[in-house]
């Protein structure tokens, strides 16, 4: 079985519309697809597996931005934003990647069976894709947030 | 009603925890598990009335915890709360033996309408 074709974009404005309603951010995402992955990042990523194809997802940002997201998921004041434990600004981010990439899931599953959603993981620094992985990156700002959408995917 | 919460994510149970509270539905005791295992054995020694659980855990997911609660015969309400929201997901959710499953995000009024009958 063949993995299905996908349109990056579309799935990146997916991921922008779920992340924003997850956390409560009512204006809509600019979208934008840039050329590469940030090289000092800090995100979460999550895989998505099935037969024939591989997708690891990931929702990265500066410390700041990430510490905005996991401020508006947990509706927090602007006090508590600064006092979040690390821990607790990526257990929030890691919920909006897992929240995102089950809503990627949903619409892999109309044409493929058997996809499987993995456990989120936060990381700082940099990724490198392997030989066979394919990269799509786009910017997504929310307002004065901006995040860095990550998809890698296997090619072939 | 005693109510477990079930999730890997601390942010998500403290939401879940957060809409109760804005959806009105108070009076509530709350006990909460990070994953199926942890939530199995609280259901063995602590029986909630209520368990709203996320599919996708470490240790024991949350369908792996509805069957292994079936078949004990262990009865324990159980509704998920998750970001599968596949029908397929949905159909082994149901005929598994959950009350229902919301898909993440959700609004306090979708959560009110979809829990509040379960609380009687």
């Amino acid at each position: 079985m063949t993995a299905p074709a996908l349109d990056w974009a579309e799935v990146a404005q997916a991921v922008s519309e779920v992340v924003g309603s997850s956390v409560g951010w009512e204006t809509p995402a600019s979208v934008a697809r840039r050329a590469g992955i940030p090289s000092d990042l800090s995100g979460a990523f999550i895989p998505l597996a099935g037969e024939g194809m591989a997708i690891q997802l990931g929702l990265t940002g500066t410390d700041a931005s990430c510490r905005m997201l996991a401020a508006a998921l947990l509706q927090c004041s602007a006090d508590e934003v600064a006092a979040l434990p690390l821990a607790e600004v990526a257990d929030a981010v890691c919920e909006v990647v897992n929240i995102a990439a089950g809503h990627v899931k949903a619409r892999l599953v109309e044409s493929q069976q058997g996809i499987a959603l993995g456990l989120p993981l936060f990381i700082h620094g940099a990724v490198q894709p392997g030989d066979r992985m394919d990269v799509d990156v786009f910017d997504l700002r929310f307002g004065e947030v901006p995040l860095v959408l990550v998809l890698l995917h296997r090619r072939g | 009603m005693k109510i477990l919460v079930v999730d890997d994510s601390k942010a998500m149970r403290s939401i879940v925890l957060r809409t109760f509270r804005q959806a009105g539905l108070d009076g509530h005791t709350f006990v909460e598990a990070s994953n199926g295992r942890e939530a199995l054995e609280l259901i063995r020694t602590s029986g909630p009335d209520l368990v709203l659980a996320d599919w996708n855990m470490p240790e024991m997911n949350g369908i792996t915890l509805l069957q292994t609660l079936r078949a004990e015969g262990n009865n324990t309400r159980l509704g998920f709360i998750t970001s599968e929201s596949a029908a397929e997901t949905k159909e082994e959710a149901l005929k598994s033996g959950a009350l229902f499953l919301l898909t993440k995000p959700f609004t306090v009024d979708t959560f009110k309408q979809v829990v509040a009958g379960h609380l009687a």
